[in-house]
Order: structure tokens, then sequence, then C-alpha cells
């Protein structure tokens, strides 16, 4: 009887343990889910919407876009400045800011001026150039390329250590700045902050 | 068969159930039930799965307001039964008038801490002005 009782909670043991640890082959997950891979010591995939969750937030709440002068405003975004220690291509960021940003109805990215240096849609420079030449006129006078208001863009890192444990913040800041007036008329800033020992898989 | 076996397996089959019971993490739902009421708070339905989730992380009210002239904002405060420090995860997804996804590019589940007997308050706006529903989920953080 004893026998069977043991064979019993041994085989139900090792059907939950495998029910739980499951199937552990290559899969795909769920970006926004949480299943995703964290480090305590690097910014993740997942910390770049947070990010710009965060800021995205705070410029519609602050009502600023809907206060620009034209609607919807024409912007143009600087470069990040990435102070972290890590090196990655910061528009993961800015993308998803400028999406957020389009969606809200309220701005358009300018992708046709060259007072960033060069344009970043550079076919599309030359299709403007041409259009305005047809016309006779000079494209580099075109009001449409100067942006109503610009954004500025800096990723910070801070980094501290208590016994066995690791902490990491990442910190962006943004400023809305008006181009009639020269101000600023929006600042806001993000942050994430992770604590761990080592690499480890969820939120 | 020694009793020292039958305890070693008896524990074992309770680190397992643990075990499998902590992997199955459900997710608890909030949504709005209609219209907002004549004082202006809005009425909601807590779609329970998980009791224990739903201990540290219980709606107690939901607001709504429009931001940037059109787009929607949500406030929900939740409240922890707990007596101690607590984790959970959330994240807002939106929907259309007619109730189909719409797309955000910054959706993400965020995790929060919340304190004993805390309340706090999650707030999210919505991605475009076309987004006129919403649809809050909780999972759990196993903390």
């Amino acid at each position: 009887m004893r026998t069977l009782a043991l064979v019993l909670t041994t085989t139900t043991s090792l059907a939950l343990l495998c029910l739980s640890v499951g199937c552990q082959s290559d899969h795909y997950i769920q970006p926004n889910g949480n299943e995703l891979v964290v480090n305590a010591d690097r910014m993740n995939f997942q910390d770049w919407s947070l990010l710009a969750d965060q800021v995205v937030q705070s410029m519609m709440t602050s009502g600023v876009l809907m206060r620009l002068p034209s609607q919807p405003a024409g912007i143009m975004l600087n470069p990040v400045i990435n102070t972290t220690t890590q090196q990655f291509d910061t528009d993961a960021i800015m993308k998803k800011i400028r999406i957020a940003l389009l969606n809200s109805g309220r701005c358009e990215v300018i992708m046709t001026s060259e007072l960033g240096g060069v344009p970043e849609d550079k076919i599309a420079r030359g299709a403007q150039d041409f259009k305005a030449a047809q016309n006779g006129l000079d494209n580099r006078l075109n009001p449409q390329n100067v942006p109503d208001a610009t954004l500025t863009a800096k990723l910070i890192e801070d980094r501290a250590r208590s016994g066995s444990t690791r902490q990491v913040a990442y910190v962006l800041q943004m400023s809305l700045t008006n181009t009639t007036s020269g101000r600023a008329i929006w600042e806001g800033e993000a942050q994430v902050v992770k604590q761990g020992q080592k690499s480890s898989v969820g939120f | 068969m020694t009793r020292p076996t039958l305890t070693l397996a008896s524990a074992l089959l309770v680190a397992s159930i643990v075990s499998f019971l902590t992997s199955c993490n459900t997710a608890n739902t909030i949504r709005v039930n209609g219209p907002a009421n004549a004082d202006g708070t809005i009425p909601y339905r807590q779609i329970i799965n998980n009791s224990w989730l739903h201990s540290k992380a219980n709606v107690i009210a939901v607001r709504e307001a429009t931001v940037n002239g059109d787009m929607m904002r949500v406030a929900v405060d939740v409240y922890s039964d707990q007596n101690s420090t607590k984790r959970f995860s959330y994240r807002f997804d939106w929907l259309d008038a007619a109730s189909m996804p719409v797309a955000s590019a910054t959706n993400s589940l965020t995790s929060v801490t919340i304190n004993p007997k805390e309340t706090i308050t999650l707030t999210a706006v919505a991605p475009s002005p076309v987004a006129t529903q919403w649809r809050l989920t909780f999972l759990d953080s196993n903390g």
C-alpha cells in the first residue's frame, strides 16, 4: 500500500513539474508580455517602450501639442545624446516617440528639411526641389521645411551597488522648443530603475 | 517503505503543486461597464481569475478625462490589501469605437511595487484620438 502511495506521489510530482517547466525549445513570445528577458545591468527591449511611453504621456497630458501655432505642427527631432555606458541605436526609443506623436494627429515630422544637415528623406527632398522648380520657386526658402517645434533628448545612466545587489537607472530627458520664440515649451523626464544580481526572466 | 521516504515524496508533491500553481499566471482584467455616473465616476467590471493577484491589485476607482483636445486619458486607483510590499504588472490595451484594437508603439507591460494597504494610481493616455475604449490587464510578478 505504501509502495503504491509512493509511486503515485512521485509520478504526480514529476507530471506537475513537467507541466510547470513546460517545453523549453525556442519559441516566439509576446513583445509586450511578461516573458521578456530582464537584465539588471543593461537596457532591454522593453525599457525603450517604458521610457517612450512616459514622455509621450507627459507631453500629451500637458496639452502643449494642441497649442502649437499650426495644426498639425511640423516638428524635427535632434539626435539623442546617449551618455550611457551602452552603445545602441537610439532610434529604438525615438521611433516609438515619433510614432506616438504622429498618431496623436497634432504634429507631423518634417523629412525634407536641410536644417539638421542632410534631409532625412533625400528622395522626398529631391522631389520637393523638382516641384518647386516647376513652379519657379526656390525650395531652400520653403516655409514647409521649417519646423514649428524641435525635440531634443538625452539618455543618462546611474549605477549603484549594495552587496551583491546591482541597480541601474536609465533616465530619458526631453525638451520641446518653440522655434518662433526659441523657448522650451515642454520638458519631460522618464525613468526606468532595475535591480538584480543576475539575468532573469520576466517582470 | 520508510517514513522518511514518504515524507520526502510528500514534500516533493507539495513543491510540485506550488511550482505548478505559480506557473499558471492567470490575468485579471478590468474594463468599463457603461457610461459615466452622474458624479463623474466610471462603472467598471473586474474579471478576476487570480484571487491572489486581486488581493494586491484591487481596482477601487476609475476616472476618464480628455487631454490634448481629443485623446482619452484614464486613471485607475489600485489598492493592496496585503500586509507586505508586493509587485504586479499591468498593461493598458486600447480599442476604437468598433471595439477593434488600436496599435500603440509604446504599449508595454509595466511592473510596479505597492506597499501594504497602499492605494496607487495607474494612468494611461490613448495612443490616438480613435481609441475610445480601453482594457486593463493585471499579471502577477511573483512578489
